[in-house]
């Protein structure tokens, strides 16, 4: 609880680090444009230039000097999302070009199918706990669905063919490699850049809101104030929690009715506090003169050095060849 | 036996780091007739040490007996009889006030551990009129009165948990010179009429030097002293341990060395003004 921290920020001296959080965030919003602009498709040139951001985001990865499985980590989440939606470009999307990849393949959805897959289903629950390689393994689980499928046809009521088409294969890779580069690309982000420097380049960035009005300064100053009593709320709450327990509270073992009032004598005393946090940092803030909406100045500056100019000089030189092959050969 | 401490040590575990909080504390408290206070410098692991009285943490090595209950077990134990019997209350109490009323907010506690529903109320309010809260208040919102009122409700609250063993951290902390001396003074009333035993946490040595009958020093993590406060503060490498002397000792200490009256150990004003006129009498 005492260092806890907030975002996923690791500490490092590359020249990821070093760079300005606005040329950052700006080369990451115009990467992520480009990436979507290839079309799907996959015509071999296409192909190429997926390989090449892929090839492009592994070289930061390793440059960054923060290891490969923390970023490939960023993936888990979404490794469903992901999985299905390859699945479903391989299984369902009918291609306009049938040039077959392999043999059609019949799956049966039958009664002895559905029961070892139900039967693998609970051994996959079971095991997954001792298994250290859980992605991997996951992985193989879905393989093993289709391949009971695929060997059981006894009892069958329902039946179904699958043919592997060149174009329903490029595409599923193609959706699989596009979005696990944008995934490392963004957790790169936040791995590289400290939440204080993060708001500080949105503040950067959406400086010419300014101009009709949208009070950006205050907008970015009460982000930073929020991320700021994260911890602080948390240690209080976690002195109220030990408060309330030696009153007898018992936060895990108690009925629904007295877990609703032992809840409420959490939330009560921090709302007090929070409310008092706030009121005490708002005197400190105006004790030091700090006006809402008037001009200030920053301790740490953000200046635009030679290498941001060559990083997003690259990073527009990338998007802008990526246009250039895309539209015009 | 109240509580037995037997070789406990226990770490704060971050991310990466850890930090030792408690090394091999031995420590026996008898559940009457003590007041123990307990001082040392900030982080040196008084408020660790008081919450592993009431279950609130467990060692990492080592045992603690609570009445008879040993932590950690490997048993489910229920902690709720546990906090019964040893009231814990932290620093700035007022803060967990909750409730709409005082005398609900009270009835909290022996709420939670299920005692009779006519002895909730009948013990809530013996715990309200202890502390010297008025009858005409029990209605009142606990947020309409001032911060000393407060703290004395929530001491309220622990108490009407009848416990046996009481542990306040820092009671006096915040509070006005007039409302510090009114609160030793209710605690020591209570001490008086019930004999529980009191663990008071302070950096007031004029508290603990006038109410103390017995004083644990902790410094870094270990038990550096403990024993009676006369032996603390007799001993030669007293300033060592980050502590002051209450002020009649260090005014009786000046007279000493400047008109060399001979040195006694007294804690309380009364008690040197008396000593002095008796003296000059002679």
């Amino acid at each position: 609880m005492n260092n806890m921290t907030i975002g996923q920020y690791i500490p490092g001296q590359s020249w990821l680090h070093k760079l300005d959080p606005r040329v950052k965030m700006l080369s990451l919003i115009l990467l992520l444009v480009s990436i979507f602009l290839i079309p799907i498709q996959g015509s071999r040139i296409d192909l190429i230039i997926l390989g090449s951001y892929f090839i492009g985001t592994m070289f930061l990865v390793v440059s960054s000097g923060i290891p490969l499985l923390k970023v490939l980590q960023g993936l888990r989440p979404i490794l469903f999302l992901l999985m299905f939606t390859v699945l479903i470009q391989i299984l369902l999307i009918q291609p306009t070009q049938r040039v077959p990849l392999s043999d059609t393949y019949t799956f049966y959805v039958s009664l002895t199918s559905i029961t070892a897959i139900i039967l693998w289903i609970v051994f996959y629950q079971v095991t997954k706990k001792w298994i250290k390689f859980k992605v991997l393994y996951f992985l193989l689980s879905v393989i093993v669905v289709f391949a009971l499928q695929y060997a059981l046809p006894f009892g069958s009521f329902f039946q179904y063919d699958v043919t592997l088409y060149e174009e329903t294969v490029f595409r599923g890779l193609f959706i699989f490699f596009s979005i696990v580069i944008i995934i490392m690309l963004t957790s790169l982000l936040t791995f590289t850049t400290m939440t204080t420097d993060i708001n500080d380049g949105l503040e950067g960035i959406l400086f010419p809101l300014k101009w009709i009005k949208v009070p950006v300064d205050v907008l970015t100053m009460m982000v930073s104030l929020t991320l700021r009593y994260i911890p602080t709320l948390l240690i209080e709450t976690d002195k109220i929690m030990k408060a309330q327990a030696s009153r007898g509270v018992d936060f895990k073992e108690a009925s629904l009715k007295d877990k609703i009032t032992q809840v409420i004598s959490l939330l009560i005393p921090v709302f007090v506090i929070s409310f008092k946090r706030a009121e005490d940092l708002a005197n400190a803030m105006e004790v030091r003169g700090y006006v809402i909406g008037q001009k200030r100045t920053k301790i740490d500056v953000l200046k635009i050095k030679t290498s941001d100019y060559l990083a997003f000089f690259g990073v527009i030189s990338i998007v802008s060849f990526t246009i250039y092959l895309v539209f015009f050969s | 036996m109240g509580i037995q401490f037997k070789e406990v040590t226990f770490r704060y575990k971050g991310f990466k780091t850890e930090y030792q909080a408690l090394e091999f504390i031995n420590l026996e408290i008898a559940s009457k007739g003590e007041i123990i206070g307990i001082c040392g410098h900030t982080g040196s692991g008084k408020s660790t040490l008081v919450q592993h009285m009431n279950g609130l943490l467990q060692a990492d090595q080592g045992t603690v007996s609570v009445f008879d209950i040993v932590l950690p077990s490997k048993k489910k134990v229920k902690l709720n009889t546990l906090r019964r019997r040893v009231g814990l209350v932290f620093q700035f109490p007022e803060y967990q006030l909750f409730e709409e009323s005082i005398l609900k907010d009270v009835m909290f506690g022996p709420k939670n551990l299920k005692m009779k529903q006519e002895d909730i109320e009948r013990i809530s309010k013996e715990a309200l009129s202890s502390v010297g809260i008025d009858a005409t208040l029990y209605d009142q919102s606990p947020f309409r009165i001032s911060g000393g009122q407060m703290r004395r409700v929530a001491i309220a609250g622990v108490l009407a948990m009848q416990p046996d063993i009481l542990i306040l951290d820092e009671p006096t902390r915040g509070l006005d010179p007039v409302g510090q001396k009114d609160l030793m003074e209710m605690l020591y009333q209570i001490h008086q009429e019930t004999q529980m035993t009191m663990l008071i946490i302070s950096h007031d040595m004029d508290v603990l030097g006038q109410y103390a009958t017995r004083m644990l020093v902790m410094k870094e993590g270990k038990k550096i002293f403990d024993g009676s406060k006369d032996a603390l503060f007799s001993r030669d490498d007293f300033l060592d341990m980050n502590l002051d002397y209450p002020s009649s000792l260090k005014v009786l200490k000046h007279l000493h060395q400047e008109i060399s009256i001979p040195f006694k150990m007294l804690y309380t004003i009364p008690e040197v003004i008396a000593y002095l006129k008796e003296f000059s009498h002679e």
